[in-house]
């Protein structure tokens, strides 16, 4: 497990220290530190379960922590009730009143804040010009497609002016190319309107391309925490790895300067720093962009399958008891049945998985990932 | 970039499947007799009320009475203490109505909101209210009444018409509140609305439909009610359907048409008041399309 220090704090427009909940003896985030700047977009990514939702309902104040501390702008929030936190959620559902027009949804917090009637009208008519629905102010929500109800939602959370925007998962209730195109609009609006935004989801390539920062969470921990590009990169644990992107794992044993797989397969480990793994079991780690793929007759590796990825080719390859994974591009002629030998642009080394199981989070891991070969190939090019 | 892409969903999902044009024509056919077949049955009897409220010779093999008359409207209009039950029964229902949504609402708020210990002993307990013949409740109240000096009065009569109205009352708008997404008053609570403010702006609007199912339903449950209104307001307080019964037995069946048609009025004239509210409600429990 990895936290943000906690020192953090002075200057941080949310942070969260040693934030736990359970449900009945379950466990659903346990001692969760997060610190998060000003105008900042940080992701809550993780599977369903991983109590990514917990911690964005505990920030909103819709669910009470069992411990620790959340603040905003350095006041504890923890006692506040819901309607009075600085924080405006987008919710995963639809979740527009059906019975008000577009406009009503929109004022209903300006209204309950007894603002001046002019005053209410030309904000929400600011912000209605804003997500681009301005001549939709009169229409009932049941009249809009879903990504114009979730533009409408998003204007009405901006509407309360928040210190920090809450999004629970906004895009996966759209069909795919909405959820791009209103991810896209997410972005540049958070962007030029500078709110702090904490956005859960479990979708990575969202998490990618909107976030500043990803927190990784897993079993109500976070794993990992930083940049999209350092969490892509250098991934700290298997399942980060593994959920960030894809990887092949191939079990193996460190022998000087050699992994030898299963098979009589050996990885040349030329610039990993071996001595920090120790001699022993190891799991390398590739991913699927970083497989050089060449056709070669005597190569030892076997093409099982081709899945066409619509940009890119995925080669399901094998020799002997080792398989693998390898994105390459369109035009790169092999076919089922075809051999093929294989570099790898860029390895990372993982201790060994505890026979049987997955992936030990906690387990701490050897080495940071190295690029084991320094010239890239066309096909890897083409994968990017 | 990462290629293991989000999962996608797949586009056609949103399309409805194009059926067959036969299939499309028996469905709509099955409707329209359907349809037919609901007038029919709703609006013949009436007509034949109505009918046999004007109906001066009317025997047996005559499918339409031979002869037509006012008389029977001259009777029940000119009977003494008619109006006095006009009065009764069109001032007494909608104060129990009111009543029970004043003590049932709150109820079926909770009930359709929020998981508390007891909440189904207390559903069962305000169902087995209409498990049993009614008589046997009405009998096991009269010294209850009688102790609290409400044999008689107006408030004993409000009290047995309000048991009747207590299920729907409940039931369904509990039905109507339970339905609601939790995104909506999360989303109130979120904006800045008080509990309050969030059963009174989003829940109390969106549970609207089922809570004019239920009034209507308690409205007529109140109305026609005659057992426990004749057992506790006799002789004082003679509702509508108190004195039609116990004049029907003296008189011809006309004389019981022409009441009936009339008992018939206040049932229509709600139904046309509330029903924008049953049928334009917007995506809440009770819609009816």
């Amino acid at each position: 497990m990895r936290t943000e220090p906690l020192t953090a704090s002075r200057g941080s427009a949310l942070v969260l220290e040693q934030v736990r909940k359970a449900f009945g003896g379950a466990v659903a985030v346990d001692e969760v530190s997060l610190s998060v700047a000003p105008s900042e977009f940080v992701t809550l990514l993780g599977p369903s379960g991983s109590g990514k939702t917990t911690v964005l309902r505990m920030i909103g104040g819709f669910i009470a922590p069992d411990g620790g501390r959340i603040l905003i702008d350095d006041n504890d929030v923890v006692k506040v009730p819901v309607e009075r936190r600085p924080t405006a959620m987008l919710f995963q559902q639809l979740s527009l009143w059906p019975h008000l027009s577009v406009a009503r949804n929109v004022s209903f917090g300006l209204e309950l804040r007894k603002r001046p009637k002019t005053e209410i009208r030309t904000r929400v008519a600011e912000l209605l010009e804003i997500v681009g629905l301005a001549d939709f102010g009169g229409r009932l929500p049941a009249q809009l497609s879903g990504g114009q109800q979730q533009r409408v939602a998003l204007a009405r959370a901006l509407a309360l002016e928040p210190r920090i925007l809450l999004l629970d998962e906004p895009f996966s209730a759209l069909d795919t190319k909405l959820r791009v195109e209103l991810r896209t609009f997410v972005r540049s609006l958070q962007r030029e309107v500078g709110t702090t935004t904490i956005l859960v989801t479990h979708d990575q390539e969202e998490a990618l391309e909107l976030s500043d920062r990803i927190a990784v969470l897993r079993d109500g921990r976070i794993e990992q925490i930083g940049t999209p590009g350092a969490i892509y990169d250098t991934p700290e644990t298997g399942f980060v790895a593994e959920f960030l992107g894809a990887m092949n794992f191939l079990a193996g044993t460190v022998d000087g300067r050699l992994a030898r797989l299963s098979g009589g397969i050996t990885v040349p480990l030329d610039a990993v720093p071996t001595d920090e793994v120790g001699a022993g079991r190891v799991e390398i780690g590739v991913r699927p962009e970083d497989v050089i793929v060449t056709p070669d007759p005597g190569g030892a590796f076997v093409v099982e399958r081709v899945t066409r990825k619509g940009y890119v080719n995925e080669l399901f390859l094998r020799s002997g008891p080792v398989s693998l994974r390898a994105y390459v591009g369109k035009d790169l002629a092999l076919e089922p049945g075809g051999s093929c030998a294989l570099r790898f642009g860029h390895l990372h080394l993982f201790s060994a998985r505890p026979p049987g199981g997955e992936a030990d989070g906690e387990a701490p891991l050897a080495t940071a990932p190295i690029d084991a070969l320094a010239e890239m190939t066309n096909a890897r090019e083409a994968a990017r | 970039m990462s290629v293991a892409s989000a999962p996608l969903r797949e586009e056609a999902a949103f399309r409805p499947a194009t059926r067959p044009v036969i299939l499309v024509v028996a469905a709509r056919s099955i409707q329209a007799v359907l349809f037919l077949a609901a007038v029919f049955f709703i609006t013949v009897p009436l007509a034949w009320l109505v009918l046999l409220a004007f109906a001066g010779n009317f025997n047996f093999p005559s499918l339409v009475p031979t002869s037509f008359t006012v008389q029977w409207w001259h009777t029940v209009l000119s009977s003494p203490g008619l109006l006095h039950s006009v009065v009764l029964s069109v001032t007494i229902t909608p104060v129990v109505v009111a009543l029970s949504a004043v003590l049932c609402l709150p109820a079926a708020y909770a009930l359709g909101r929020f998981n508390f210990l007891g909440k189904r002993v207390v559903l069962l307990s305000i169902f087995s209210i209409n498990a049993f013949p009614r008589i046997s409740l009405y009998i096991a109240m009269i010294p209850m009444l009688f102790a609290l000096n409400l044999m008689g009065t107006v408030v004993g009569v409000v009290i047995v018409q309000l048991i009747g109205t207590i299920l729907f009352m409940t039931w369904i708008p509990a039905t109507g509140f339970a339905a609601i997404p939790d995104a909506l008053v999360d989303a109130a609570h979120d904006a800045g609305a008080s509990k309050f403010q969030v059963f009174w702006r989003v829940m109390l609007p969106l549970a609207r439909p089922s809570i004019a199912v239920a009034a209507v339903l308690s409205f007529l449950a109140a109305f026609d009610e005659a057992q426990g209104t004749f057992l506790v307001g006799a002789p004082n307080y003679l509702t509508m359907p108190v004195r039609m019964y116990s004049l029907v037995l003296d008189y011809p069946v006309q004389f019981a048409a022409v009441f009936a048609v009339v008992l018939s009025i206040p049932s229509v004239v709600l139904m046309l008041l509330v029903r924008k509210h049953l049928f334009a409600g917007t995506g809440s429990a009770m819609q009816l399309r």
